[in-house]
């Protein structure tokens, strides 16, 4: 015996309800995707061309200059923040040459790290609430990779990130990092 | 033999479906016709970063590859002149009304793209005369270059800013 097709159709309201449905869901992946175009123009500003030549200067000053003490990164502390006042004060050149790119380039954080960022993304995760570190520069760390190795290929054992504010949209940082080979101390 | 259900749709259930399709093109047309929006304005960001990369990288690579022999000397805020070795490049802003604002470095000349002009012609990307400036400070020997970009939709957002000392070797 041959079997009935069923050839109603669907009704109105089944339409109706799915049609509902689908906007329910496609409102809700809208409003979860919409945050990540936030994210997309936050990162605008990390690691461009300016900010990756204004880390390559500090990287240099860092390299070429003695610095007073050593740097404070071992088993308690992750970090070590730089400033000009660090360089040896008989070398007057690098440290008016710091002062002025400090100046021009209005830098907010210099940090020294080590080449390997594993333990210095976890300190700052850590210390997302305390107020040590900007809310910014928290973002940019987290959007690094670990780098996780002692050192770089070309034997780079710290890691310097630069926070600076840009000079035409002050309400804006940016943000940059670069290896950093060694330092002289005094 | 199988009879075909030949009912068809009520007027009823057409309406309803008119009306549905009306809504959803009104609500979407406002939706679609601010992504078109966005994304010229996305090409027009990429077409600034382009241009400025390519010139910060060709005067950054310039100062770091011959930093021992590079000599500056300022002519005005718009002028720089730059003697690398035997060579003598010179850095200028050139503010135009007839064609887009250009900045020429060495035997380059490098027009801003052309990202629309307004109701009287005029270019909307342009340099913005007040703020930018080219420096070199003697005693230092520190060169900064500061180009803001204007456009009426992306405003100040973008500008060449270098820095760069002549001295750390």
């Amino acid at each position: 015996m041959k079997k009935k097709l069923n050839s109603k159709g669907f009704a109105l309201v089944e339409t109706m309800v799915v049609s509902v449905l689908v906007v329910v869901i496609l409102s809700i992946i809208y409003t979860n995707i919409y945050p990540l175009m936030g994210e997309y123009e936050k990162r605008e500003y990390y690691d461009d061309i300016d900010s990756k030549y204004a880390a390559y200067w500090f990287k240099l000053l860092i390299q070429k200059s003695e610095l007073t003490t050593e740097l404070n990164i071992n088993n308690s502390s992750v970090y070590d923040t730089f400033t000009c006042d660090k360089i040896d004060s008989s070398d007057t050149k690098k440290e008016t040459i710091c002062q002025e790119l400090w100046k021009k380039y209005n830098v907010l954080n210099l940090y020294i790290t080590n080449y390997d960022l594993t333990k210095f993304k976890q300190f700052t995760e850590q210390s997302s609430h305390s107020e040590i570190f900007t809310r910014g520069l928290i973002d940019y760390v987290f959007s690094l990779p670990t780098y996780a190795k002692k050192v770089s290929l070309n034997n780079a054992k710290y890691r310097l990130i630069l926070e600076y504010q840009l000079k035409n949209d002050p309400e804006k940082n940016a943000y940059s990092t670069i290896e950093v080979k060694g330092v002289k101390i005094k | 033999m199988k009879t075909l259900n030949q009912k068809g749709l009520t007027t009823i259930e057409l309406l309803v479906c008119f009306v549905l399709i009306s809504i959803l093109s009104v609500s979407m047309y406002e939706t679609v016709t601010n992504y078109k929006e966005k994304q010229q304005i996305e090409s027009m960001k990429t077409e600034i970063t382009t241009y400025k990369n390519l010139l910060t990288k060709e005067i950054q690579d310039n100062i770091i590859q011959n930093q021992k022999i590079v000599k500056v000397k300022k002519e005005s805020n718009t002028m720089l002149n730059f003697t690398i070795g035997n060579l003598t490049k010179v850095l200028v802003l050139n503010y135009n009304n007839d064609k887009p604002d250009e900045i020429s470095y060495g035997d380059i000349t490098n027009p801003l793209p052309d990202l629309g002009k307004d109701e009287r012609g005029n270019y909307d990307l342009k340099i913005d005369r007040e703020k930018s400036y080219l420096d070199y400070d003697e005693t230092n020997q520190i060169i900064e270059i500061y180009i803001v970009f204007t456009h009426p939709d992306l405003g100040e957002k973008y500008a060449i800013h270098i820095v760069d000392p002549l001295t750390l070797t």
